[in-house]
């Protein structure tokens, strides 16, 4: 800590020693355990005196002679935790330095805390061996893959290394499912383990469905959305919710079906697909031809139909679309929802 | 009569004369003894712990060494203005407020040339502007330390100086 005395005071300052310090350029080297190892820190006195004649005399002592220990350390950084796609890798940065003052050997491990399917974790250098690779740039480009060497890598005092730990959650993990990943480094004076958390991002998708009684109930929108009971002759309809869990992964290639319910028969061309929760004909577009038409440009959009035997099949989400006989599933985004409503007769 | 006169004054001669040539051949001799000691964490036979100061030979960054600086006046008369100087030494950083001295002014330098005593010393930072800032020389950037006797140091006179660093 420095102390500053105003200019009103340097008046009656007296200053004996008084240098010129130039702040451009300065720069800070840092030594995480100081002074090297093998330093010989010396030292001697020196006295000067005079006799009754005002003769000098000056006079040295003798030298001591402290010499620096080794002293080893390591330290490994913490990066913060992720999220990702199940069925990928994904990768944390990590920079290990050589806080010992003198050269070491430092070593590096990691393990996957999972029990089976175990979550597979690499050490890859970031050297920028590789077409289109940059060394130590904290980003793991395709090519670079060279692993960690296993003996080792020799570092000098205050060296700093950067390495990556590459995670890869396996395929089918469900959503929400996290792993500890544990990465140490060891050098001659210990170890300095760091504990990374990967949360397994994956589509959660889940349909509700349910019915009114469309033949007695009130306006449209007052339809309470319960099961109800019928008449024979009387129309049901059926509403499935179809959602992708808010945090989870994007869905891909939805294709929803859901069987002929017995004792009824399909209404044709009263199905419907759309964003609205609400009744059916006011605010889903109608959608039972099984035929092709325009893929669709949102979440909340799909092409369905219904086969002779009263088989539903829908094609959900952006980019779904359908034709005689078959379709393309779309995708739903973290948080979306379809509804697919239609309509029977109760035999 | 005139040899044992010529005799006689000749022994007076030699019994003044010896004395006053020993008193002309008469100095100060100040001798400096350092010692380097760490202080060590000590076990009894209790299992207590205590801190020592031991003489050592080794150190680790971060241990705190303790230099002892002895001075004896091993001549015949007395030295006057005794200057004592010692430089921190490198690789390590003095401790505030460790200089020890009786009957001794203690002072301190950045460059090893100008000494003052505390707060005095000061150094300058000059700005891109061109204006300066005046600074206090904090412990950690001084370089020596200077003793100076505030009294003579008779002949067969002691005494011991001190100070602390620690090890970077």
């Amino acid at each position: 800590m420095k102390s500053f005395r105003s200019k009103s005071k340097q008046g009656i300052i007296l200053l004996m020693a008084s240098f010129l310090v130039c702040l451009l350029g300065v720069t800070t080297m840092v030594h995480a355990l100081g002074t090297p190892a093998g330093t010989d820190i010396d030292n001697q006195a020196t006295v000067n005196y005079q006799d009754a004649g005002l003769n000098n005399y000056v006079a040295n002592s003798n030298t001591v002679t402290t010499t620096v220990n080794a002293v080893y350390s390591v330290a490994l950084d913490s990066p913060v935790d992720k999220s990702w796609a199940a069925g990928s890798s994904d990768y944390y940065y990590y920079t290990v330095t050589n806080t010992s003052n003198t050269n070491d050997t430092i070593t590096m491990a990691a393990v996957s805390e999972a029990t089976l399917p175990d979550w597979a974790v690499s050490l890859v250098l970031d050297d920028g061996v590789g077409v289109g690779s940059i060394a130590g740039n904290g980003i793991k480009e395709p090519n670079e893959v060279t692993p960690y060497p296993g003996p080792g890598v020799s570092l000098g005092p205050d060296a700093t290394l950067g390495f990556f730990a590459v995670v890869t959650i396996p395929g089918g993990t469900a959503n929400g499912t996290t792993d500890d990943t544990i990465t140490t480094a060891t050098g001659t004076g210990g170890n300095d383990p760091d504990t990374v958390t990967s949360t397994a991002s994956a589509p959660a998708i889940t349909i509700v469905k349910s019915v009114i009684n469309a033949s007695v109930v009130g306006p449209a929108e007052t339809h309470p959305q319960v099961a109800t009971n019928a008449d024979p002759g009387q129309i049901l309809e059926y509403r499935l919710t179809v959602t992708n869990a808010a945090g989870a992964a994007a869905a891909v290639n939805i294709v929803l079906t859901d069987n002929n319910t017995p004792f009824t028969t399909y209404r044709t061309g009263e199905m419907w697909i759309g964003a609205d929760d609400d009744n059916a004909p006011l605010n889903t577009a109608q959608d039972d031809d099984d035929a092709g038409g325009v893929a669709c440009v949102a979440d909340a959009c799909g092409h369905g139909s219904v086969d002779g035997t009263g088989n539903v099949t829908a094609y959900l989400g952006t980019g779904s679309n359908e034709t005689g006989g078959g379709g393309t599933g779309g995708s739903l985004a973290p948080g979306s929802t379809v509804y697919i409503f239609f309509r029977v007769d109760v035999d | 009569m005139n040899l044992k006169r010529s005799i006689a004054i000749s022994l007076l001669a030699i019994m003044v004369g010896i004395p006053a040539m020993a008193y002309a051949d008469a100095k100060p001799n100040i001798v400096l003894k350092l010692k380097v000691e760490k202080e060590m964490v000590v076990t009894d036979e209790e299992g207590k712990t205590r801190l020592e100061w031991q003489q050592t030979e080794d150190t680790n960054p971060g241990d705190m060494l303790k230099y002892s600086i002895q001075y004896t006046n091993e001549g015949d008369v007395e030295a006057k203005g005794v200057v004592i100087n010692d430089p921190i030494p490198r690789g390590t950083v003095y401790v505030a407020n460790s200089a020890t001295g009786q009957d001794a002014d203690i002072t301190f330098s950045m460059d090893g040339k100008a000494f003052q005593a505390p707060p005095m010393l000061t150094y300058k930072v000059r700005n891109q502007d061109g204006t300066e800032e005046e600074y206090v020389v904090t412990p950690d950037m001084y370089t020596h330390i200077r003793w100076i006797l505030t009294k003579p140091v008779a002949p067969g006179s002691t005494g011991t100086l001190g100070f602390k660093v620690k090890v970077k």
